[in-house]
C-alpha cells in the first residue's frame, strides 16, 4: 500500500523546492523542531488542514480534498531581513506554479495568501508564510490513491 | 526616609554589578563593565540568542535606541534601553 496521499504531496514539495537559489537544500517538512541557524535561510512546509466533499451516492464514497499546506520561508538576518523573506517567496511561488508531480500526476498549488512575522533577537529573524491549496480526488477506502 | 532608601538601592546596585561584572562595553567614551547575557531563545520557531547587557545606568547616561556599542570584540547596535528603576539599566543588543 503506498503512503497517504498527504505524505506524498508533502514529499513532491519537498523534492519540488529543494535546490531554490537562496534556501538550497535546506526544506524540512517539519513544524516541530526548531530551526538552528544553520538551517538558515530555509522553508519550512506542512499541511494545515484539508476539506472534503463527497461527490458520489454509492460507496465507496469518492472524496473530492481541498488540503491547505503552508510554505514558510524563514530567515536570520541582521539587516534586510524582509528582502530575503520576499526573494525567498518569488522562488517558491516560481517553482510551485509549475506543480508538483504525485503517482505521476501533476497537481497545481493555488497560491491563497501570505503573512509576515518578524521579531526582534541577537539577529533579528522572521518568517513570511505563504499558503497554497491542492486538490484531487480520492476514494474513501484508498486514501492513498490519486483517481 | 526615602533618601535613605534611594541610597541603599544605588549601593546594592553598584555592588551586585562590581560582583557580577563578566563583560566591558564600550560606548564612544564610555567604558563600563557590566553583565552580559546571550540567552537561549526560540523566536517563530527559530533558535537565536537574546543578548542582553546590564550596567549602572549612571554609568551610561543618556545611552539611546541606535547606539553603536562594542562588547569585547563584539559590535552591537542598542535595540533597546531598559531602565529598572533601581539604578541598573539593560541594553538590549542586536549583533551589527
Amino acid at each position: 500500500m503506498a503512503d497517504h496521499l498527504h505524505k506524498q504531496i508533502r514529499a513532491a514539495l519537498v523534492t519540488k523546492l529543494t535546490g531554490l537559489a537562496t534556501s538550497g537544500a535546506r526544506v524540512y517538512a517539519n513544524r516541530l523542531y526548531p530551526l538552528d541557524s544553520a538551517n538558515l535561510p530555509g522553508l519550512r512546509l506542512y499541511a494545515d488542514s484539508e476539506e472534503a466533499e463527497v461527490l458520489t451516492v454509492h460507496g465507496p464514497a469518492i472524496h473530492k480534498r481541498t488540503l491547505a499546506v503552508a510554505v514558510e520561508a524563514c530567515a536570520l538576518a541582521a539587516s534586510g531581513l524582509d528582502d530575503t523573506l520576499d526573494l525567498m517567496s518569488k522562488e517558491v511561488e516560481t517553482a510551485l506554479a509549475g506543480g508538483i508531480t504525485v503517482s505521476a500526476r501533476t497537481l497545481t498549488p493555488t497560491y491563497t495568501g501570505m503573512s509576515y512575522q518578524d521579531e526582534a533577537a541577537d539577529k533579528p529573524v522572521g518568517v513570511k508564510r505563504m499558503t497554497f491549496t491542492l486538490e484531487f480526488e480520492a476514494a474513501a477506502n484508498a486514501p492513498d490513491t490519486l483517481i | 526616609m526615602t533618601l535613605r532608601a534611594a541610597l541603599l538601592e544605588t549601593e546594592s546596585a553598584r555592588r551586585v554589578t562590581a560582583a557580577l561584572a563578566n563583560a566591558t562595553l564600550t560606548w564612544g567614551a564610555y567604558s563600563i563593565n557590566g553583565v552580559l547575557d546571550r540567552d537561549y531563545a526560540d523566536r517563530l520557531g527559530l533558535v537565536t540568542r537574546e543578548t542582553r547587557f546590564t550596567a549602572l545606568a549612571s554609568a551610561l547616561p543618556a545611552i539611546a535606541q541606535g547606539a553603536s556599542v562594542t562588547v569585547g570584540a563584539t559590535a552591537y547596535t542598542v535595540r533597546n534601553v531598559e531602565p529598572d528603576n533601581t539604578g541598573l539599566v539593560a541594553l538590549v543588543l542586536e549583533a551589527a
